[in-house]
């Protein structure tokens, strides 16, 4: 059974109508409720060429309750084909078709031969969270839109990472990677964000192989893509933030990709020595006990409170208290995962708690001695709490209020750089 | 005699249309003869649903918790609310600031085959043990009306096991009405239902209701407040940031009166039929023609109307030199406005103080008040286009691009595209309503028409995501059904 939420940290699966929104000239067409693509929108970079008031939708009424909606959802797609200019469009399901049975797939198959392509993904809210329905765009994409390809470009690696617009810094964070893997001599192609789009998803099939980096979101995408092209898959978990993580991370994927590892190491020499230059320089900010205590919390999505766990434990020094991972992450994976937290350097091992309840995790750092004011990487939610018990407080994952991220990335070398600027204005902006 | 009850669905309401394309002098004409009937769209992009309102309505009640019953989806965005009470907390001076309390049962596909009755259950324990709140608002959702679960029977229930607790189930299902406004009616007949019940209680001499949405600053409580404070009353400023007790003094007041037209309008009638409160339903008071007519309103029923028009002359002899200013401005430029139901139309009226001319208004719902504001506009503008419609920004860039107004009024995105400069009369955070709050919102507008800087770089650098061949098109063709 689904469990109730109390202060909820991601939306249902409709909601990765954002996931079309990040590609480019993407367009949701959503069949669906009044209220869904306002109430499934956020206010975190989404007014660009289409923004959730624009997103053609059914609203069904009473009416359609009753009698079906399938005409209304023909006349839509219909229309939004003549009316808006996209270069893909993905008809998304909300609750109502799918309780009252539209034949929605069926609506969408009439438009084969439509001038643009039209995909289908079934996104009913009571299915499961966003997080699923990001995985069932990127199926939809490869089971409705993608053809085989005997072409194999030698060196392209596609690049999948978490959910676009719930994770904050979704384009920084592919940008970088992006950066990263040319580096080593590599060709990225990722398909969220400026300028990539139908272009790069029409290259998918003919990728050396895929990499996935994720602790779990994506990986049966990455599967499918085995499956139909036999295209070879790397998971890497992680997402890398910092020179520990990062170094590993390029060695990996050099390792993975054929690159001499001369070249791996020569790329990864010149990042760490800027990278140990910059927090040579600062030193003493990190030293200092008085600006902000050893112990901390992450509360996040398995993405973030790994990658930043991590992070603050292998690169700058910290002592992890309980982290907390709220997407609701499949029981399959948490072993795999939990045997991340237990391999930090130093034989570091960090207790990691899949919750979704918003009020337990607030009563287990309530309840837990930080030795002093503790540090909280979390969702909004946490604010009041930290309000409440004096700690320094970073908002980095869903859902987020007080700041504005525009192409600001964690990952990789300079991404963990802005990490420890964000971190320690929020410490010394305070007067702990 | 049965009575017949408000259903809380707006579209109930004899004469109100949704969807419709027309002009100023047209739509009075039609609907005078009563040639407007209901119609639909075959295109038309995403609304806002009326469990927002709802929940909206009621979000910054003290000691609440508030349960979804729905799929986790319906609350997704639930930090806007968050941040509205946040703010709202932080302009009242509260020090220690809370959230608000919101749970979600996340109905899921065993509930769309077995019900979520377990789910709501273990909901409402929960709050319970976890907040022990005086308030439970439970609020119905698309899923939930159409797997049939029988909320009233479910809370009564409840009630019974949790008596220290007010339950009360909230009919706000987004399929039910496509005008979100039914959202705030669905929470005043749970209000009326579950808190107050029918029962008469003492009237306190003096004592006026001032119903309020969401989205009216503090600034703008503040300048009502003060309005009516002139006129000797007490003001018991309901739902927004509020409580369990003031609510119940709902019944006490002497008059009632709403900041918003479509707030709490029904639920003033309801008032006087079950409680014997006269209300005064006019304008929303943004500009001076409208502040006057809704001050004039409520000092009428409480028969303060000689009092009234002599705080009006002072107030006039204050602002309109200071209007004048702004007058000077603005005088002459063409306005398009796209609003809500009581803002787009009190900013039509307010373009008026600046001499201003009307040409095209985009709004929600027409309707018996419509008309109203339609007969005064049309007195004053000669040529204006009407398009009754809930955002559908595609009409809108249609005909803007047609129009060419200097300047927009409403939700600015679109406009701001083509290169229009544009402003915002909906400010949950600044003042906008009342004698100061219309100097304000006049000094808004000057400031962004005197540098149109960043929407004409805007439009230059981004395009608007609809086909060329859109834009020479009739922009009402896909409105069907309708006129006869």
């Amino acid at each position: 059974m689904a469990k109730i939420l109390d202060k909820q940290r991601y939306k249902c699966a409709l909601a990765a109508m954002q996931t079309v929104q990040a590609i480019d000239r993407a367009l949701p067409i959503l069949h669906s409720g009044p209220g869904c693509a306002q109430k499934l929108s956020d206010g975190t970079g989404s007014s660009g060429y289409f923004s959730p008031n624009i997103f053609p939708c059914t609203s069904i009424n009473e009416k359609d309750v009753v009698f079906g909606g399938v005409k209304k959802l023909n006349s839509t797609i219909e229309n939004s084909l003549k009316v808006i200019d996209a270069d893909l469009y993905v008809v998304l399901t909300g609750c109502i078709p799918e309780i009252v049975g539209d034949d929605s797939e069926e609506v969408v198959t009439r438009f084969e031969d439509a001038d643009k392509p039209v995909v289908y993904a079934p996104t009913a809210g009571f299915k499961g969270n966003n997080y699923k329905g990001h995985e069932q765009v990127v199926d939809a994409i490869i089971d409705q839109y993608l053809k085989k390809s005997d072409k194999k470009e030698e060196g392209l690696v596609n690049i999948w990472a978490d959910v676009p617009y719930q994770d904050l810094f979704w384009l920084g964070n592919l940008r970088e990677i992006e950066k990263l893997i040319s580096e080593l001599g590599l060709k990225p192609n990722t398909i969220f964000g400026y300028n990539r789009g139908i272009m790069n998803i029409d290259k998918i099939p003919e990728a050396q192989f895929n990499l996935l980096v994720s602790p779990w979101v994506g990986l049966s995408n990455v599967k499918k893509l085995e499956k139909k092209f036999g295209t070879p898959f790397l998971h890497y978990k992680t997402l890398p933030i910092g020179a520990t993580e990062t170094s590993k991370f390029l060695r990996e994927v050099g390792k993975f990709a054929g690159v001499s590892e001369i070249k791996v190491e020569s790329v990864i020499k010149e990042h760490e020595d800027y990278y140990y230059y910059l927090i040579a320089r600062y030193a003493d900010l990190f030293l200092e006990n008085r600006v902000i205590n050893k112990q901390f919390s992450v509360v996040a999505d398995a993405q973030y409170t790994l990658a930043i766990t991590k992070f603050l434990v292998n690169d700058l020094g910290l002592l992890p208290a309980t982290q907390f991972i709220t997407d609701d992450t499949p029981k399959v994976y948490h072993d795999a995962i939990r045997e991340e937290f237990e391999n930090l350097n130093f034989g570091i091992k960090a207790e990691v708690l899949f919750e979704t309840d918003g009020y337990k995790i607030h009563n287990n750092i309530k309840e837990h001695d930080y030795h002093g004011y503790p540090l909280v990487l979390g969702g909004y939610y946490e604010k009041e709490l930290t309000e409440e018990l004096k700690g320094n407080f970073l908002n980095i994952s869903w859902p987020f209020q007080d700041r504005v991220v525009m192409d600001t990335s964690y990952a990789g070398y300079s991404g963990s750089i802005k990490l420890i600027e964000d971190i320690y204005t929020v410490a010394v902006s305070r007067f702990n | 005699m049965a009575e017949v009850k408000y259903s809380g669905v707006r579209e109930s309401h004899p004469g109100r249309i949704n969807d419709l394309g027309s002009t100023g002098a047209k739509v009075e004409q039609d609907y005078r003869k009563g040639c407007l009937k209901r119609a639909d769209r075959s295109f038309s992009q995403g609304l806002q649903c009326q469990q927002i309102n709802s929940m909206a309505a009621l979000m910054s009640l003290e000691d609440s918790v508030f349960i979804s019953h729905s799929p986790q989806g319906c609350v997704g965005c639930s930090i806007m609310a968050v941040d509205m009470y946040r703010v709202g907390q932080a302009h009242r001076g509260i020090k220690k600031i809370k959230n608000p309390r919101l749970i979600v049962t996340n109905l899921d596909q065993k509930s769309v085959v077995f019900g979520g009755e377990t789910k709501l259950r273990e909901a409402v324990e929960l709050a319970v043990k976890r907040y022990s709140p005086k308030l439970i608002f439970i609020y119905a959702s698309c899923a939930s009306g159409i797997i049939g679960d029988d909320i009233d029977a479910i809370s009564s229930d409840l009630q019974k096991q949790y008596p220290d607790t007010l339950i009360v189930p909230i009919h706000c299902e987004g399929f039910k009405s496509k005008i979100c406004a039914s959202g705030f009616d669905a929470a005043f007949i749970a209000i009326n239902k579950y808190i107050l019940k029918r029962e008469k209680i003492e009237k306190q001499k003096g004592l006026v209701n001032l119903f309020a949405p969401t989205t009216v600053s503090y600034a703008d409580q503040k300048e009502m407040e003060r309005m009516l404070k002139l006129l000797g009353v007490e003001v018991n400023y309901i739902p927004f940031y509020s409580s369990l007790e003031k609510i119940k003094r709902i019944p006490a007041a002497e008059a009632s009166t709403s900041i918003c037209k479509v707030f709490a309008d029904e639920f003033m009638k309801t008032l006087e039929e079950d409680y014997d409160i006269p209300y005064s339903h006019t304008v929303m008071p943004i500009g001076v023609r409208n502040t006057d007519k809704w001050y004039r309103g409520i000092a009428k029923v409480l028969g303060k109307e000689d009092e009234v028009e002599e705080i009006i002359e002072q107030e006039h002899k204050r602002i309109e030199p200071l209007v004048a200013k702004i007058r000077q401005r603005l005088e002459g430029k063409r306005v398009f406005i796209c609003g809500g139901t009581g803002r787009s139309f009190a900013a039509a009226a307010l373009i008026d103080d600046f001499g201003m001319e009307l040409i095209g208004l985009e709004t929600p719902t027409y309707d018996d008040d419509a008309q109203v504001d339609i007969e005064y506009l049309n007195k004053i503008h000669k040529n204006f286009v009407v398009d009754i419609a809930n955002m559908q920004p595609f009409e809108q860039v249609n005909l803007v691009k047609k129009l060419k107004p200097d300047a927009f009024i409403g939700v600015p995105e679109w406009a701001a595209k083509l290169g229009i400069p544009t402003t915002h009369v909906l400010d949950g955070k600044r003042p906008t309503m009342g004698y100061d709050g219309l100097l304000f919102l006049g000094n808004k507008i000057a400031d962004q028409l005197s540098n149109p800087g960043f929407n004409k770089k805007l439009s230059k650098h981004s395009r608007l995501p609809y086909k060329d061949s859109w834009y020479e098109q009739d922009p009402f063709k896909f409105i069907t059904g309708g006129q006869e």
